[in-house]
């Protein structure tokens, strides 16, 4: 059996080797051009072959998006593009725009084609007719359910992307230019200002009618965490992460609560585990639902009060090496921390655990009461070895489940 | 070839429409088809009775549990004496080709047609004319005619989809408000700005601008291009007006040369729209790049 690839969004060549350290099996990102993330930093080319080369020799594949809706001035260099791509021994491309399978061919590119879910790909013959056209995979659209998955594989034998994790489009993906009308940015081509995170007052004829709450369209994050077992019986392929613009927090997070839900599924010791919902929903701070997965989302999957997405501190640091010799942990600090507090520590594919810090030191070695200053490097007792790369967070597991 | 196209009116008016000097009708079909004032099923379509063009609209998305009933209903139209099929899901597109489908196949590209390549790889499948995006400019419009040989065409008139969505959000904010819903359309108005929109609950919800998209006076420069059909859309307006509106579309096309007629039509269409009007993105290049909007 195949076991479901785990697949990871980079916003950058520092976050591409965090995933590959914290258990992808495949990596997204983007390039500098023809990406729907325009104004993120993105991969130069070079960046793209040495993040290949660096993913391959662990094993990942590598894909990258070229996914924006093109207009006549963006074809410039695109078939030189695609030719590097293929030099630098990319895994797969992820389009939505169908005149590139030509283009491949016109131009003996051996690039695989996956189809981006910006094509709102929903139905067995929409996925047929990509089928034909030598479409290797479909990432599937958000909008569909269990039953609409099963019966697309069912039916077509494609292989399946599925979003498993990340913020949701309102809107039929490719199928919203409220960016472009409300802000003049072209959401089709990387600028999407996400007016569906706005509030509107609403009106009936000339008569406004929200009192208290405003008008808004904002859905809620999508999380399939509870249905992992059920997406690998389905038969789907890849198991995707969105979020490239997120922080590497967020990737190891993600990727390390589901590498372990997925490899006990395969090795038969999966049960369900709150303590997983708790590690993900803490790491965005929003609500992460299944959305279109097991019903037609209603009111539940969206917000509604003008929600602040502000970013919580439970990310304290990152393990730079551990000190044998004297137990200590050797640390960059992120957010603050203080003597007292008890701190949990996870890594690549490890259960994670807790410590009391007992003590902290700087770079000096002398004592302070607290971790106040962003990229110190400081030091903390601890009798367990832990590893380079791994994280230290706020232990929220005995916070939240008081 | 320059035609115009407008949706299939209420029956009540197609004896009046039928007299202007349009060459076909883009017709919604119940259950299958959105932002059509009036959707017609299959018998009503076996008893329609015109001269023009007709292009059967299905023009939405579709679940993979709807899509065999699309299938049912395609082998049905085939059947009727009718000019072509609009599609907008690539899934219509396969179920038109594996059935043989042999009259046109018309391409509403719903804000994805932004490029002559992708015109050309959809002709090679079949399809014969595509509705451009109204995202685009008139520069663009006129270089994918150039870049391409099938029938090109954009829409000249009438409110413009910006968005759409498969969440119920009117009925769900209702929910969340605990207040009634009365209707499916309302206004949403953007707190800073205070530009107000339209907002369709149907199966869908739909966005639209709260201005209605007036094109007239860029007709000229694209029959020049030799543009091939223009879409003028009556969703959400007064038939009558539309109407009134329609016909200076069509008589602007024999008589491009004349400025003082260009402006006086303009005016006529400007009163006979009850909505503010607006180019749209015809004269407005969208950015992408920090550095276009810095």
């Amino acid at each position: 059996m195949n076991k479901v690839e785990l697949l990871a969004p980079a916003g950058d060549l520092e976050r591409l080797k965090w995933a590959v350290l914290y258990g992808a099996d495949a990596i997204y990102l983007g390039g500098e051009n023809y990406s729907l993330r325009s104004n993120a930093k993105n991969f130069s080319m070079k960046d793209i072959e040495e993040g290949v080369k660096y993913a391959h020799d662990y094993g990942v594949k590598v894909y990258v998006t070229v996914n924006i809706v093109f207009h006549e001035e963006d074809y410039k260099d695109l078939v030189s593009y695609l030719k590097d791509l293929e030099k630098n021994k990319v895994d797969a491309i992820i389009a939505s725009d169908i005149f590139i399978l030509d283009l491949l061919k016109e131009n003996n590119i051996n690039l695989e084609f996956h189809l981006s879910t910006q094509s709102s790909c929903l139905n067995k013959e929409a996925v047929k007719f990509y089928q034909k056209e030598g479409v290797k995979r479909v990432v599937l659209a958000r909008e569909c359910s269990k039953d609409d998955i099963k019966n697309i594989i069912d039916e077509t034998g494609i292989d399946t992307e599925v979003f498993i994790h990340g913020a949701m489009c309102m809107g039929y993906s490719g199928r919203c230019t409220l960016s472009n009308y409300l802000t003049n940015r072209d959401s089709n081509r990387g600028a999407c200002a996400q007016i569906c995170r706005w509030v509107f007052d609403l009106y009936d004829e000339d008569k406004k009618i929200n009192k208290d709450i405003d008008f808004s369209f904002s859905p809620k994050d999508l999380s399939l965490i509870n249905y992992i077992p059920d997406l690998i019986d389905l038969g789907v392929k890849s198991f995707k992460i969105e979020g490239r613009m997120k922080s590497i927090y967020y990737v190891a997070t993600l990727l390390s609560v589901y590498r372990r839900v997925i490899d006990s599924y395969y090795n038969g010791t999966y049960k369900f585990n709150k303590n997983d919902q708790l590690e993900l929903y803490r790491c965005t701070n929003r609500d992460a639902l299944p959305q279109y997965f097991d019903k037609k989302p209603g009111v539940n999957e969206q917000y509604y009060i003008g929600r602040q997405e502000n970013t919580n501190q439970d990310f304290l640091g990152v393990v730079l090496e551990y000190d044998s010799k004297n137990k200590e942990i050797v640390l960059e600090q992120r957010n603050f921390f203080k003597i007292g507090d008890t701190v949990n520590i996870f890594g690549p594919k490890k259960e994670s655990f807790n410590i009391e810090v007992k003590y902290i030191k700087n770079e000096s070695g002398e004592e302070v009461d607290a971790a106040r200053h962003p990229q110190e490097i400081l030091r903390i007792p601890c009798d367990k070895k832990v590893d380079k790369f791994d994280l230290i967070r706020i232990n929220f597991f005995d916070i939240d489940n008081k | 070839m320059h035609e115009i196209y407008v949706p299939l009116p209420s029956k009540e008016n197609l004896s009046l429409y039928e007299r202007l000097n349009f060459d076909g009708f883009l017709v919604g079909i119940k259950g299958f088809s959105s932002n059509f004032n009036y959707c017609y099923d299959i018998e009503e379509l076996k008893e329609l009775n015109t001269k023009k063009k007709v292009y059967i609209c299905l023009n939405r998305l579709y679940y993979n549990s709807e899509i065999d009933d699309v299938k049912n209903l395609v082998k049905e139209l085939i059947k009727l004496d009718i000019t072509g099929i609009c599609y907008t899901d690539i899934g219509v597109l396969n179920i038109l080709n594996e059935l043989g489908f042999d009259k046109e196949i018309f391409w509403i590209s719903n804000h994805m047609g932004t490029n002559s390549k992708t015109i050309n790889f959809l002709e090679k499948r079949n399809v014969d004319l595509a509705l451009l995006s109204n995202e685009i400019t008139i520069d663009e419009i006129i270089n994918i005619k150039k870049n391409t040989n099938i029938k090109i065409g954009a829409k000249l008139y009438g409110f413009l989809n910006m968005a759409t969505s498969s969440r119920k959000l009117i009925t769900n904010y209702f929910d969340y408000t605990d207040t009634k819903k009365d209707k499916d359309k309302y206004e949403i108005e953007d707190k800073v700005k205070k530009d107000k929109y339209i907002i369709v609950e149907e199966r869908d919800t739909n966005f639209f601008t709260g201005k209605v998209l007036n094109g007239l006076l860029h007709l000229p420069r694209l029959l020049d291009n030799n543009i091939d059909f223009i879409f003028l859309d009556s969703y959400m307006l007064d038939e009558k007006e539309f109407y009134n509106v329609a016909e200076c579309f069509v008589l602007l096309k024999s008589n491009t040369n004349d400025e003082k007629y260009l402006n006086d039509l303009n005016e006529v269409v400007k009163t006979n729209s009850k909505y503010e009007t607006f180019d749209g993105f015809l004269d407005k290049k969208t950015v992408f790049k920090v550095e276009d909007y810095e």
